[in-house]
């Protein structure tokens, strides 16, 4: 922003204008006047970074050129007198003050007559069109200023036209660029005034403008981050007008730049919710803050141009300026997310039916599976019993053998019942004593092995917040398997413990068979076993089982094991979700 | 095995309730054991166990849950809201052992809650245990 001509910039002219003290008088006031208005310009420009500064910049110019046309039309009137006065000396000394005043003020100035040909330009206005102001007298305003939009270089139409028809002060859009005599770009604001001569008709029009690279920089940069920005994005004042939306609003609302410009927020909003939005936006001016839009689970929706409507999501964030608080509104089209949320309501009744009906089915596999192999085994055993006198050796073998895999049938249905239980059962955390639940598994344990004898050493104290339903399943699964692998070893031992006090984190350790850790990774998979049937009974369900219920707990399971040393599961408790 | 006791003027009287041949079969070989008279009645269905609760007196009802016609806990909630029959006690005899099953049957009257082991050996055991203990009971009552 370059500097304001400093009074004593002035001083010469106004010694030299005491012989002519009352049009002297008038142009030091009208530059006074002049002076504070561009004073206001430059204090709102240097001071607001933001999109609203433009319009106070605007306000600022249009009152420079009023007050400029004043002057301008006391020269006009000067140049009457000219023609009639012998003595017209104190005309040229106001001239040649006027000149100075002019050339003193840092913004563009040209006067033009009633039918808009160039009639003077002070120097800064040389400087920015490029046009020396003897070669630009008598040419049409829009020769030498020549105006184009900033984006797309169309010409622009000037309101200078509408100013001398109509008397009304003009500026220009806010995106007008000035093309320089030599083909250089200037990106100006600018104002227009009419000049009214003594019958009060208007004869001709003072042209005030500037260049606004750096304001325009800083507006150019505010706006690009609004157009950066994914939702679209509104900023309206608290009276509801909208000052600025980004491309994406176009898009979203279906309304031009120039047709938002002429509307209330209110008209985004669908005609119901307009009333209550209006009380809701003086409430919001009162307290601006960053804070979405709408109560709790109220649903927003925005109106579009044609009248439809779609579910909103809309944030607010308050943009403080010299002008007053605007509000940004960044709307989001929710359709998707509203679709997407359904959609997930219906997969989650699907998978509910689903589980319903594995639940079913469970059930039906628990009883029809069930009793036919209880037939099985109760009638080989009844042929036992009633015939077995008459039968060879061998048979009453192959019959314990029948027995025996109705048995191992009955316990595969069962472990997979309990598998599908640990997965479609809602689990209920509580606080749980695992040293009670893992000593009372572990008695089980013996009473139903009662020819074998295994030292259990269960830590105490260990305690979680678990569903102990499902804690017990997987210490019978642990413990069971603990115990089972442990069969052929001399010393047979079993550790429940807690890798630090405090620790989420518990193990189950024996010294039994173990296993390779290379085979690891197919532990805790259904149906995958790491011992060949005849070295250690068992399903492979198990630890899926187990695995299932710390999964279920957000924890962690893992192995170490080795070959004739033992195994020890980890497992961890993580939070309830 | 467990010995019931012997009744003192007549057989002890079983109502057993199951649709299933096999089971039916399988129930009577262990009762056989029990060492002492009994009078067992088969019912192969709900209606015919209602029946049979209303024309006769029974020391002890074997029930199984899963029947056609009428289900076994309908059979269970009518006889205990009915006060003109006399009320025996009602061991559930059921193939699954969902919790739900358990608690249902209990909520709607039963006395015990057995689940039917695959092992015959078992099974026996099972049967006969329970039923000397609702009989010996009885046998106690004044």
């Amino acid at each position: 922003m370059a500097k304001r001509p400093k009074a004593s910039s002035i001083e010469p002219a106004a010694r030299q204008g005491s012989r002519s003290a009352p049009l002297v008088a008038l142009l030091i006031v009208s530059l006074l006047v002049l002076l504070v208005a561009a004073a206001a310009a430059f204090v709102a420009l240097s001071s607001s970074r933001d999109g609203a500064g433009a319009a106070r910049t605007l306000i600022a110019i249009s009152a420079s050129a009023a007050v400029v046309s004043l002057g301008l039309s006391w020269v006009l009137r000067g140049r009457e007198l000219e023609a009639k006065e012998v003595e017209g000396q104190s005309v040229r000394v106001s001239e040649e003050e006027l000149r100075t005043i002019l050339d003193s003020i840092a913004d563009g100035i040209i006067a033009t007559d009633d039918a808009g040909r160039v009639v003077r330009m002070n120097r800064v206005a040389e400087t920015l069109s490029g046009w020396r102001s003897s070669a630009a007298r008598g040419k049409p305003l829009a020769e030498v200023l020549q105006l184009v939009h900033e984006g797309s270089h169309t010409p622009l139409d000037s309101p200078l036209q509408q100013v001398l028809a109509k008397g009304v002060t003009g500026s220009l859009a806010y995106d007008a660029t000035l093309v320089t005599r030599d083909g250089e770009v200037i990106p100006i604001g600018d104002s227009i005034a009419p000049i009214r001569g003594n019958d009060g008709k208007i004869a001709g029009a003072a042209v005030v403008f500037r260049d606004v690279t750096r304001e325009r920089d800083g507006e150019t940069r505010f706006r690009r981050v609004l157009g950066a920005a994914p939702d679209a994005m509104i900023i309206a004042k608290d009276d509801g007008c909208i000052s600025f939306v980004n491309a994406q609003a176009t898009v979203l609302f279906g309304y031009t730049s120039q047709e938002f410009a002429t509307l209330k927020v209110e008209q985004l909003l669908p005609e119901s919710m307009r009333g209550p939005h209006a009380a809701h936006r003086r409430v919001y001016h009162e307290d601006p803050s960053v804070r979405p839009m709408g109560k709790g689970n109220m649903p927003l929706r925005g109106r579009r141009r044609d009248g439809t409507t779609f579910p909103a999501a809309i944030s607010l964030s308050p943009l403080r300026t010299h002008e007053g608080v605007f509000a940004i509104a960044a709307v989001r089209d929710v359709s998707a997310e509203r679709e997407a949320q359904v959609e997930l309501e219906r997969a989650k009744e699907r998978a509910e039916a689903a589980n319903r009906e594995l639940e079913a089915f469970s059930y039906s596999v628990a009883h029809d599976l069930r009793a036919p192999l209880r037939s099985i085994d109760g009638f080989s055993r009844a042929l036992l019993e009633d015939h077995g006198p008459a039968l060879p050796e061998s048979g009453r073998a192959d019959l314990e053998t029948v027995c025996a895999a109705a048995r191992r049938m009955g316990e595969l249905i069962d472990d997979l019942l309990a598998l599908s239980r640990v997965t479609r059962g809602e689990v209920r955390r509580a606080p749980t004593d695992l040293t009670a639940l893992a000593r009372d598994v572990a008695s089980h344990l013996a009473r139903r092995n009662p020819d074998r004898t295994v030292e259990v050493e269960i830590a105490e104290g260990l305690q979680a917040q678990v569903d102990p339903r499902l804690f017990r399943v997987a210490f019978e699964n642990l413990l069971g398997n603990a115990w089972k692998f442990t069969r052929k070893v001399g010393a047979p031992r079993i550790i429940v413990g807690r890798k630090s006090e405090g620790d989420r984190a518990f193990f189950v350790q024996d010294n039994g068979a173990g296993f390779a850790m290379e085979r690891a990774g197919r532990l805790f998979v259904a149906f995958q076993r790491l011992h060949r049937d005849g070295e250690f009974e068992g399903n492979g369900i198990g630890l899926a089982t187990v695995e299932r219920v710390v999964h279920q707990h957000n924890g962690r399971i893992w192995a170490e094991a080795e070959v004739g040393k033992g195994a020890t599961f980890h497992f961890t408790v993580g939070e309830a979700t | 095995m467990s010995q019931l006791p012997p009744s003192s003027s007549r057989p002890h009287r079983i109502l057993l309730v199951e649709d299933n041949a096999e089971d039916e079969t399988l129930a009577l070989r262990a009762l056989n054991r029990a060492g002492a008279p009994l009078a067992v009645t088969v019912a192969r269905d709900g209606l015919e166990a209602s029946d049979k609760l209303r024309s006769a007196t029974y020391d002890l009802m074997l029930l199984d849950l899963n029947l056609p016609h009428v289900h076994g806990l309908e059979v269970l909630r009518n006889l205990r809201s009915d006060t003109q029959i006399a009320q025996p006690p009602v061991v559930v005899l059921s193939t699954s052992n969902e919790e739900s099953d358990v608690r249902s049957s209990y909520d709607a009257g039963a006395n015990s809650f057995v689940r039917k082991p695959i092992d015959a050996r078992q099974y026996n055991e099972a049967i006969l245990q329970i039923v000397r203990y609702w009989l010996v009971l009885n046998e106690r009552r004044p």
